[in-house]
């Protein structure tokens, strides 16, 4: 088996992938430190991710949004399924954007996130009372909802 | 069968008789689900996501024939109850192999009274499946959509959004269910003031030296990105309704997308006033000066992230003092279309359960009817066209009961009484 591209790692990781695949994967994991390293750290990167997300979720009463420098401007939308937990990070926090900027800028070009309420307002509570979602557009086009 | 026609004698009167006379009692119709072990159906209840609590996120839809299906986000099966609330199956897609897909979005509406179509997965598809659950096709749209309804042409309509390089685009289109095809009969572009560089009221960015920027918006209704509040669809009449929240137009379409007529919601709007825009500043700010944990959690050293929280907390300060105007709420909160096919356009609630609805009628051109109000004994009404649906005069409710012990939720069939 070659090397794993990102895809397929990330797919290893939200378990998307067959079991047979998964026997495939690990062999070659078994025998290849590159890829046992890079399953790793975006094994880290996603827990970090969602740990930091989900602090921003119960301490902000309207998420951010985080914009990734861009070096060319790009308007693809809804193509392929790219790393979830690279949408994840730029969204929720320049701390997480930066750490991980310089490795992740060629495939992160732009990262926006969208505060919001729910798709449905709930007319029977005030503005205040609504639940809050945070939608993360890749740039990719990947959208991921989180909710406070 | 006895159903049924308990459900058209009550549908004899008028459901605009019932708005007129006042306030409207939803009274839970005792025959409706009974039986349900509701532990066992609502099992998800308690699903959360990074903590979040998830379960309540269902919607209900009524099939032609009275029955209902239940969907989960998030989990990749649906629920169907027979057209007396039975519980019946649960049930997924199977591909044209007869294989289960593995991840299905929720139902979002019948199409030729014979086909389920659901909501857009991340690419854009839109899988098409029988009432069986048997796959028929994909429409793929190139956006991302935040509302989609059946029309009786055989179209979806479809409020669509996507993001260029310099503006938000917001749209209404139609979708030809045979052909993929669409037309898009309204748009509303937005300028990215978030690549302007310039600071709206609640809204704050910080841009490192080293690249990358943070920004949060405090404020509900001002944020910067897009329609602040995005348009509602409805179907009525043979025609498809536009309502555009920030105006409070109500524009008259065709099923083809041929605009009929305009008119404009005339009530009064509600507002956030000064004191409450205040104290959610303060509690906003609050929030982030508490976020230590967070900022300690990155390991960073860059000790400009620091600095951007601490920019960001000076200029929400700063804008404390600036807040001098109520902000005027969005003409509609969610729109809802009852059985006789009256539009029940409902406000934004100045405090809870405290719902507010105006009745407008279609069948001779849009004309408002009446204001009315719904309230509940035995449930806290949660109201939105997920959780309300109209049919034969009743409306069917996925709620929550005030009192109960284990899962709360419900399916419920609600009758309309003034009494």
């Amino acid at each position: 088996m070659r090397c794993l591209n990102r895809d397929i790692i990330q797919s290893y990781i939200d378990g998307e992938v067959t079991a047979k695949t998964v026997a495939r994967i690990e062999n070659h994991l078994a025998t290849c430190g590159h890829c046992a390293d890079e399953v790793n750290h975006h094994r880290k990167l996603a827990g970090r991710v969602k740990y930091a997300l989900n602090l921003y979720a119960e301490s902000s009463p309207e998420a951010i949004k985080g914009v990734m420098p861009t070096e060319q401007s790009k308007n693809r939308f809804l193509t392929t399924k790219k790393l979830i937990c690279f949408a994840v990070a730029a969204c929720i926090l320049a701390f997480i954007l930066v750490i991980n900027r310089k490795k992740n800028t060629e495939f992160l070009p732009e990262i926006t996130t969208m505060p919001g309420f729910a798709t449905e307002i709930d007319a029977n509570r005030p503005v205040s009372k609504q639940p809050l979602v945070i939608i993360i557009i890749d740039s990719e086009g990947n959208v991921t909802e989180y909710f406070n | 069968m006895l159903i049924m026609a308990f459900a058209i004698a009550v549908s004899g009167q008028k459901l605009t008789d019932t708005y007129k006379s006042g306030t409207v009692i939803l009274v839970p119709d005792p025959t409706f689900a009974v039986g349900n072990n509701w532990e066992k159906v609502f099992r998800n209840y308690y699903d959360t996501i990074h903590n979040t609590p998830m379960g309540n996120r269902k919607s209900v839809k009524i099939m032609p024939d009275g029955a209902v299906v239940i969907n989960h986000a998030y989990r990749n099966y649906y629920t169907k109850f027979s057209p007396g609330g039975k519980f019946e199956k649960e049930f997924g897609i199977r591909d044209s192999k007869g294989e289960l897909i593995k991840k299905i979005n929720g139902i979002e509406g019948v199409i030729n009274h014979n086909t389920f179509y659901t909501g857009l997965d991340n690419v854009g598809n839109m899988i098409c499946f029988d009432f069986d659950g048997n796959y028929k096709k994909t429409l793929k749209l190139d956006y991302m959509s935040r509302q989609m309804i059946p029309l009786p042409n055989g179209k979806i309509a479809v409020v669509g959004w996507v993001i260029w390089n310099k503006k938000f685009r917001d749209f209404v289109s139609i979708v030809d269910y045979e052909t993929n095809e669409q037309k898009v009969i309204w748009e509303h572009f937005t300028d990215r003031q978030d690549l302007s560089g310039e600071r709206k009221l609640f809204n704050y960015t910080y841009t490192f030296k080293s690249g990358g920027v943070i920004g949060c918006n405090t404020m509900p209704f001002t944020k910067d990105l897009g329609m602040t509040s995005p348009p509602l669809i409805e179907c009525t009449a043979n025609k498809l309704i536009v309502a555009i929240p920030t105006t409070g137009e109500i524009l008259v379409y065709s099923l083809e997308g041929k605009l009929i007529s305009k008119d404009k919601a005339a009530w009064t709007r509600n507002v956030i006033p000064v004191p409450e825009q205040k104290e959610i500043q303060q509690k906003a700010i609050n929030d982030y000066k508490n976020a230590e944990t967070l900022f300690s959690e990155s390991k960073s050293p860059n000790e400009e992230l620091k600095q951007a929280r601490a920019y960001m907390i000076r200029e929400m300060e700063a804008d404390l003092g600036k807040i001098s105007d109520p902000i005027v709420l969005p003409a509609f909160a969610n729109i809802i279309k009852d059985s006789d096919g009256n539009l029940l356009f409902f406000e934004y609630p100045k405090s809870e359960n405290a719902n507010k609805f105006n009745v407008w009628i279609y069948e001779n051109g849009g004309k408002f009817v009446c204001q009315s109000s719904f309230v509940c004994d035995d449930f806290n009404l949660e109201i939105n066209p997920s959780k309300m649906v109209f049919y034969n005069g009743y409306i069917y409710g996925l709620q929550s009961l005030k009192i109960a012990s284990g899962v709360p939720l419900r399916l419920v069939r609600f009758k309309l009484s003034n009494h």
